[in-house]
């Protein structure tokens, strides 16, 4: 009891940090991301990879703003088919910020890693409808990574209104939405570099 | 048990064997290919090429090591501590451009300084242990067998193993896992999951001959509303008792704020004789970078002898507060308060808990 107590006692001198670690049973497949994406959908592969320090760096000089420690671990990265096996694309879910909680969003990219579409997989902000609105989705689709940099200012941390319109209230999440696909673009290219070559796709669209 | 795991093995093998020679088509990557030693292996599912062993087995397997201290204690009665130690793995097993399914193995030593009567402090526990093979590639439909969760109300999707925060199993299922197969999937507008399973629970016993038919649809779960509907039908094996059980559920979960809302609603009947109402309902609040989880409880158990259906029903209520605390990110801190509403004289239960994951 001396013991346990005196553990208590150091770890709650630790920062309070990001919970990654939930037990395996929790993991979902976006299974309905996919489907959405790629109406033609006939299978998918998955592709898990570890993010490494190294990898942190790298991706790290590819964008404007910093992103937390937290965000390395075990991902994965999903390939999607046709019947013929021909590739439709990629799917990608990242974890960021939100303001109630940890928001989810599966992004998915064609061969050459533009955006075909982005879906909430878990966000409790109440402006997720609008970001999820066709009139956002379309300006974000078709975009590499090039494109969506524009959208943000210099720092990466305010919406550029020339390039994007989002609707009033809507531009907090919007800026996370814009800065979580710049990352994922990163970090697809960053570590799965091996696995985008073979599956036919550039990895050097940034 | 061994002839169990023997046969999950020999399915996920089998399953599995169009991938063990054709995953270099689609990339031949100097980080996969290390050569095993041992040459080609020729097994009865097919040839495993040299160099590629070492890969089947690693490529798309998350592992981790769960330890973790829980101690218990019941107003007036001293306390009790479990510990709990475990491995963690989930492995994607995949052809070269399909994932054919997912096997999860949850495989625990736990401690109890309270055991039940006639049970051991030490025991070896299969938490979770199954393989989901997708007979469609676009998830839409899936065959699930070995040690399940019980597809019932807030019981899926899983979010609540080894916390101590738990939704409402014990007072309808009795169970929160089973033996057994389920078929589920994913389609465009909702998610479901039915199951035939052995009504035994943690352990596989066929004493007078248990079973349990259980099943739920529900709306997609990444919506900020979902809900769905519940069913369970069977004879549950408990302590070694046979109990007749029957459940209609509906569920429903909200969040789309800074509250999530869980809710819960069941009714039915338990050994031909107790007419059931239990409800249910969870409200939580977590920091941005859900570091801090705090939630509130609260459960209304009705039972009324369906002889004596005059008769006023019997009420169990509690009210749980509780909270959990990530320390890093390999610690977890947490702690409950349960007190009962109704006066039937239960204790207060104070629990806390501490736990380790490497992974």
């Amino acid at each position: 009891m001396k013991a346990f107590s005196i553990l208590i006692a150091t770890l709650l001198c630790l920062v309070p940090s990001l919970a990654i670690g939930q037990a395996y049973c929790s993991l979902r497949d976006p299974v309905s991301a996919i489907q959405a994406a790629f109406p033609e959908l006939d299978h998918y592969r998955s592709f898990v990879r570890e993010i490494h320090p190294q990898d942190r760096n790298a991706i790290l000089d590819s964008l404007p703003f910093t992103i937390h420690q937290n965000e390395l671990g075990t991902h994965t990265l999903y390939a999607a088919f046709a019947a013929d096996d021909s590739l439709l694309g990629i799917v990608h879910v990242r974890t960021e910020r939100g303001r109630w909680g940890l928001t989810e969003i599966a992004w998915t990219f064609d061969s050459e890693l533009r955006v075909i579409e982005m879906n909430f997989q878990r966000s409790r902000d109440s402006s997720r409808q609008l970001v999820e609105s066709k009139a956002f989705q379309d300006q974000i689709r078709g975009k590499n990574f090039e494109e969506l940099r524009a959208m943000l200012d210099e720092e990466g941390t305010h919406l550029n209104g020339e390039l994007l319109q989002v609707a009033p209230g809507a531009e907090d999440l919007a800026i996370r939405v814009i800065q979580s696909a710049l990352k994922t673009i990163s970090v697809t290219e960053t570590v799965w570099e091996l696995k985008l070559r073979g599956l036919g796709i550039s990895a050097e669209a940034s | 048990m061994p002839r169990v795991l023997a046969a999950l093995l020999c399915l996920v093998l089998g399953f599995s064997s169009p991938a063990l020679a054709t995953d270099s088509e689609i990339e031949a990557s100097p980080e996969d290919s290390i050569d095993n030693g041992f040459g080609d292996l020729q097994l009865p599912f097919g040839q495993v090429r040299a160099g590629e062993t070492w890969k089947f087995l690693t490529e798309n397997l998350r592992w981790a090591v769960d330890f973790a201290g829980r101690i218990n204690a019941t107003e007036d009665a001293g306390y009790t501590n479990q510990d709990f130690f475990g491995l963690d793995m989930h492995k994607v097993v995949s052809t070269s451009k399909r994932d054919i399914g997912t096997m999860l193995v949850q495989l625990y030593v736990d401690y109890n300084s309270d055991p039940p009567p006639g049970k051991n402090d030490w025991k070896f526990r299969t938490r979770l242990l199954f393989f989901n093979y997708h007979l469609s590639g676009r998830g839409g439909l899936n065959v699930r067998l070995g040690h399940i969760l019980i597809p019932y109300g807030l019981n899926l999707p899983s979010r609540t193993p080894g916390t101590l925060r738990q939704f409402d199993t014990g007072a309808n299922l009795g169970l929160k896992v089973d033996w057994g197969t389920s078929v589920n999937g994913v389609l465009s507008n909702l998610n479901y999951e039915i199951a035939l399973t052995r009504g035994s629970g943690m352990d596989y016993e066929s004493q007078n001959d248990p079973y349990l038919i259980s099943g739920r649809v529900g709306t997609p779960s990444h919506l900020p509303l979902a809900m769905g509907i519940s069913g369970l039908h069977g004879k549950v094996l408990k302590n070694g008792r046979i109990i007749p059980r029957t459940r209609i559920g509906v569920d429903w979960r909200w969040l789309g704020g800074p509250l999530d809302v869980l809710a819960e609603l069941s009714i039915g009947r338990d050994s031909h004789e107790k007419d059931i109402v239990n409800s249910f309902i969870d409200v939580s609040w977590r920091s941005p970078m859900e570091a801090l989880l705090v939630y509130v409880q609260g459960n209304i158990m009705m039972n009324r002898g369906v002889a004596d259906r005059d008769q006023s029903w019997e009420k169990l209520s509690y009210l749980t507060l509780g909270s959990q605390l990530a320390l890093g990110t390999h610690y977890w801190l947490s702690a409950d308060y349960r007190h009962e509403i109704t006066n039937t004289g239960k204790p207060d239960r104070v629990r806390a808990q501490i736990r380790y994951r490497f992974f």
